[in-house]
């Protein structure tokens, strides 16, 4: 599981997670995922290259974008793989972590 | 197969030996994880328990995977577990989501309790997840 970010307009933060979200991946992603969402109030986590999701994945997502919410923050999915956005979707997750395709709508998402 | 650190590349060598689909690769090492992490982080130890050690079988077959997963921990039927919610807040409980998620990519599960060992068999079609097939139920007590 690798992370890296990139600022994709002012304020704004890009997340690009790559490789399996499983327990392994959810355990090595997870401290600079909560350093990130500690100091972030307009993210956007790209999920475009996560080729798997479980429930300790979940749980990560769910824990980042609460962090930033608790500081008024918005956190929001964009262009997760279909096998992915079906956990996500049957999960509940996106009805509390919109998913979006749009870079630009996503970045207006979290600014707003 | 030892720990759970071990159990996604185990699973990438059964997909790679048995040409699996996809879809199928992706509900197999789904329904595995959650399994067996159901069990590593939840199962409650049984003192009489006949094996302390989580054991995975999975045969290949044209249509679909059968695949049996044993543990000796307290007596836990995962299908009469309620099923959660949908997610309404941030402020929820974030895990929770194993046995549903099971449920949903597996066509089918079955538990059973034998000699003191937790059996939860599953069945995983070619087409893998969304599986909305038959879902039977084993016997409950202990034999």
């Amino acid at each position: 599981m690798r992370m890296q970010t990139e600022e994709v307009a002012p304020g704004v933060t890009k997340a690009n997670l790559a490789g399996r979200l499983d327990i392994g991946g959810a355990q090595a992603v997870d401290l600079p995922f909560n350093v990130l969402t500690a100091s972030s109030r307009a993210l956007i986590l790209d999920l475009s290259e996560v080729e798997f999701i479980a429930s300790m994945g979940l749980r990560t997502i769910i824990l980042g974008a609460r962090t930033v919410a608790r500081k008024g923050g918005r956190m929001v999915l964009y262009r997760p793989v279909a096998a992915v956005e079906a956990v996500l979707i049957s999960s509940g997750t996106d009805n509390v972590v919109p998913i979006l395709r749009d870079l630009d709508e996503a970045i207006r998402a979290v600014s707003g | 197969m030892q720990g759970l650190g071990g159990l996604g590349s185990w699973v990438d060598q059964l997909a790679s030996a048995l040409r699996l689909p996809q879809a199928q690769e992706y509900a197999l090492r789904l329904c595995l994880e959650e399994a067996v992490a159901n069990v590593v982080m939840h199962g409650e130890p049984d003192p009489g328990a006949a094996q302390d050690a989580v054991a995975v079988q999975v045969c290949g077959a044209p249509d679909a995977l059968h695949v049996t997963i044993e543990d000796g921990c307290a007596a836990f039927d995962p299908l009469r577990q309620p099923a959660p919610g949908g997610r309404r807040s941030l402020e929820e409980e974030p895990g929770g989501w194993g046995i549903q998620l099971m449920r949903q990519f597996a066509a089918s599960m079955a538990y059973q309790r034998v000699n003191g060992t937790n059996r939860l068999t599953l069945t995983i079609g070619r087409e893998g997840g969304d599986g909305e097939g038959t879902r039977g139920e084993g016997g409950h007590g202990k034999s």
